[in-house]
């Protein structure tokens, strides 16, 4: 057997052939992750458990600003920055409890460490990262690391917190112990300790020899004699395999397909003779009932037991932690729900409320700028142009900068906080009464900003029908860009009521709408598991972190990032889309084209043509072909349908710049003069808007995580089926019930 | 005349430029994530020269 190991080594540095595709296919892995890092420039790798601030060391050492957050998870892709003013390159890979992987994500580290068995391979440095608070579970990680040979530096993170706990840690003893390259106590929040990793790293040789260090492990002398064999036979093979022999045996005892990784540095003969002696010690650990799997684990702690625990000392333990004492009201079986509503409701009513008077400012601003543009220009294609392409469809986008700000800030405030967290545990009871598993929870909700990053950190899920069960769902939960789709739809056509005297039925209403893709998201993958047939249900066991004050730059460059990419976005696609788009409803022109109204010159042009052949398609959802045309350009990107009914009022209506697009869309007529959009059309196209998969980057990266076209096409499909009868039930539904 | 042109390419342009971004999407599976080829996901910073 060719294994994916043996294969990635014939091809060290870049990308390989049609055989390592194959491969990649059939184990389910991302192509960028076969990656190896040039060689001649050194490098530094940056290890730790999930949520221990790995990422903002990273950006600390880097100066770059990558996303982090108060939950595990947040990073399931090596990232790569040069550390600040040195030529040594900094990866910050996935957080990971030890190096026996279980997730995707967690395979990343693993495999990346199995490639230092070529010397050349090595990164000049390690760096783990402990969360000080909890010592002695960390360092486990860091000891299977250590043991790799590698010049080793442990960030002792969260150092301030640790003090506030009255933990104390014997810094010195615990580099002695470990025979670490040094212990450096770190607050990556604060920026204490940074320098010194700096000077750390710096200071190793470029020329360093690894030492022969004994693996840190105890207590394994008792089961040491039925191991014997198989660690004297790996000890002969040392030289290629690089790895201490007895931590070699007893991974090899615990992982199974371990043996794979050995492949590329063994001959077949070596590799049949190290089946034959695993199993052999296998039946004999059988025989005296020993759990062999779980050996290196009781190595491992019991030499922390003894060697490292007394290097902590705790000054006063709390009866009970201020954050428990919140996570008994927040993740209460009653309170807690009713909190939950009640911050989502407060968040939507805000994102109304408070951006009202810049979205104000910003639509004043382009109105005013669409007059002087009129004004200035002469009559023609080229003022057509810039005011009803251009203006109207960037403008109209633009408007709602303050919206996508807003969201941002709570949603990086609830993750920064530690709340998020708690959303996916208090959900995570729901999750496992309908079968799904808990881990599912933080994707989804993160699919509130974007599916992108939401799809790729289902990474995170260990069984594969959960994994492709949770990237299905994720495009139905309302994301960033359906905001402005949202809001100009509830700005135009629900009344501005105030509910219980503090709560805006606007804002209600967009909670509504947001709950509607969450909970279908739960219903459709209901569906998919009993489709797909799970066999076991797994029990989520998540690390709640502790409530954390948002650090103000963390939120900051979140907005900053999202913003910027909302207006880059706006200047760029949004703006060239406008562009093709005025001229798609502006030609081909009539021979009587003088003569005809705006109105009929449009139904003239391409897009009216177009919009045309689809409107029997979609009239019964209650969409005239204006809307039709919205919907076919908004599968660049949702918000596009804004833009492109802002072009088309605007060529509509002669008197350009005297009217937005929400008193053209109230004040739209069709030929027998009724109102083209009502509260039950608005209604209709937020339903579509909130189930149609209308996301090429979405379709993009589900073939990218799933190494397949079959699953992107199989969720445009059914997502474009679910979208289609939905709006269909609630508008020939209101119908029914003569709302109108 | 000479506004007839000039229109005509500009739309040539922002329809060559919809056009690579559309092909840019689609082809992130080949290449990886690139910056901006979705609404709001980005890294920013000196990645790139790494």
């Amino acid at each position: 057997m060719i294994s994916l190991y043996e294969n990635r080594w014939q091809n060290a540095y870049g990308f390989a052939g049609e055989r390592e595709r194959w491969l990649l296919k059939r184990n389910n892995l991302p192509r960028e992750d076969i990656i190896v890092t040039p060689p001649k420039i050194p490098w530094i790798a940056i290890f730790g458990n999930p949520n221990c601030g790995k990422t903002a060391l990273f950006n600390r050492l880097t100066g770059l600003h990558h996303k982090v957050g108060n939950y595990p998870g947040v990073t399931v892709e090596k990232k790569s920055g040069w550390l600040k003013k040195q030529r040594i390159i900094v990866r910050d890979f996935p957080g990971t409890y030890s190096l026996n992987p279980k997730t995707m994500d967690e395979r990343i580290v693993s495999e990346m460490v199995q490639s230092w068995r070529k010397p050349e391979n090595r990164p000049k440095a390690a760096i783990v990262i402990v969360d000080a608070t909890n010592l002695t579970r960390n360092l486990y990680l860091a000891l299977q690391i250590l043991d790799w040979q590698v010049p080793t530096i442990i960030a002792l993170n969260m150092m301030d917190e640790a003090r506030k706990q009255g933990i104390h840690i014997d810094v010195d003893t615990l580099r002695v112990r470990l025979n670490a390259h040094a212990v450096i106590p770190t607050s990556a929040k604060y920026g204490e300790g940074i320098e010194d990793i700096v000077d750390a790293i710096v200071s190793i040789p470029g020329d360093h020899q690894p030492e022969e260090t004994q693996p840190r492990l105890l207590e394994i002398e008792r089961f040491l004699e039925p191991i014997e064999p198989l660690k004297n036979y790996l000890e002969i093979l040392y030289d290629r395999l690089n790895h201490h022999p007895l931590v070699e045996a007893l991974r090899l005892l615990s992982e199974p397909g371990y043996i794979n990784y050995l492949l590329p540095y063994c001959t077949v003969d070596e590799i049949e003779t190290l089946r034959g002696l695993l199993e052999d010690v296998k039946n004999t650990f059988r025989n005296y009932d020993i759990p062999y799997q779980s050996l290196e684990q009781a190595a491992r702690y019991a030499y922390i037991d003894v060697y490292l625990a007394d290097t902590v000392h705790q000054e006063k333990v709390e009866q009970k932690h201020l954050s428990e004492k919140i996570d008994g009201l927040l993740t209460h079986r009653v309170a807690g729900p009713i909190i939950f509503i009640g911050i989502l409701a407060f968040i939507f009513n805000a994102i109304f409320s408070w951006a009202q008077y810049p979205m104000e400012a910003i639509s004043y601003g382009v109105d005013w700028l669409s007059v002087y543009a009129a004004n200035r220009l002469p009559d023609g294609d080229l003022q057509s142009l810039i005011v009803d392409g251009v203006i109207a469809g960037v403008g109209s986008i633009l408007v709602f900068f303050p919206q996508i700000i807003l969201l941002v800030f709570f949603l990086a405030v609830l993750e920064d906080s530690g709340y998020m967290s708690r959303m996916a545990f208090m959900m995570d009871r729901f999750m496992r009464k309908i079968g799904l598993h808990g881990r599912s929870v933080l994707p989804l909700l993160s699919g509130f900003a974007c599916a992108i990053p939401a799809i790729m950190s289902s990474r995170t899920i260990e069984n594969w029908r959960d994994r492709i069960i949770t990237i299905l769902i994720t495009p139905l939960m309302s994301c960033s860009a359906r905001l402005p789709v949202y809001t100009l739809l509830i700005a135009a056509f629900i009344p501005d009521k105030q509910i219980l005297g503090f709560f805006s039925l606007q804002g209600i209403t967009l909670m509504g709408i947001y709950f509607l893709g969450m909970f279908t998201a739960i219903f459709v993958a209901l569906i998919f598991k009993n489709i797909f047939k799970r066999r076991a249900s797994n029990v989520l066991i998540m690390e709640l972190p502790p409530y954390r004050m948002p650090l103000p730059q963390s939120i900051w460059w979140q907005i900053y990032d999202r913003g910027k990419a909302f207006l880059v976005n706006a200047g760029s696609i949004i703006l060239a889309i406008s562009i093709v788009l005025w001229f798609l409803a502006s030609y081909p022109r009539a021979e009587n084209h003088q003569q005809l109204s705006a109105k009929e010159r449009l139904e003239f042009s391409f897009a009216g043509r177009l919009g045309h052949a689809i409107e029997p398609a979609i009239e019964p959802l209650g969409y005239d072909w204006k809307i039709g045309v919205g919907l076919i350009t908004s599968f660049a990107a949702r918000e596009v349908i804004v833009s492109t009914l802002a072009t088309i009022y605007n060529l509509e209506n002669e008197e350009a710049g005297k009217r937005s697009l929400i008193e053209a869309m109230q004040a739209d007529r069709d030929s027998q003069g009724n109102p083209v959009f009502t509260t039950l059309v608005a209604v209709s196209l937020m339903v579509f808007f909130a189930y149609a998969a209308q996301c090429m980057a979405t379709f993009a990266i589900i073939k990218r995580e799933t190494n397949s076209w079959r699953w992107p096409v199989f969720m445009v499909i059914y997502m474009t089926v679910l979208a289609y009868l939905a709006s269909l039930i609630v508008y020939q539904g209101g119908r029914l019930m003569g709302w109108s | 005349m000479f506004e007839t042109i000039f229109v005509a390419i500009i739309v040539i342009v922002a329809a060559f430029f919809v056009g690579k971004r559309i092909k840019q999407t689609l082809t992130v599976g080949e290449e990886g994530h690139k910056c901006g080829s979705c609404p709001i996901y980005q890294n920013s910073g000196n990645t790139k020269k790494s």
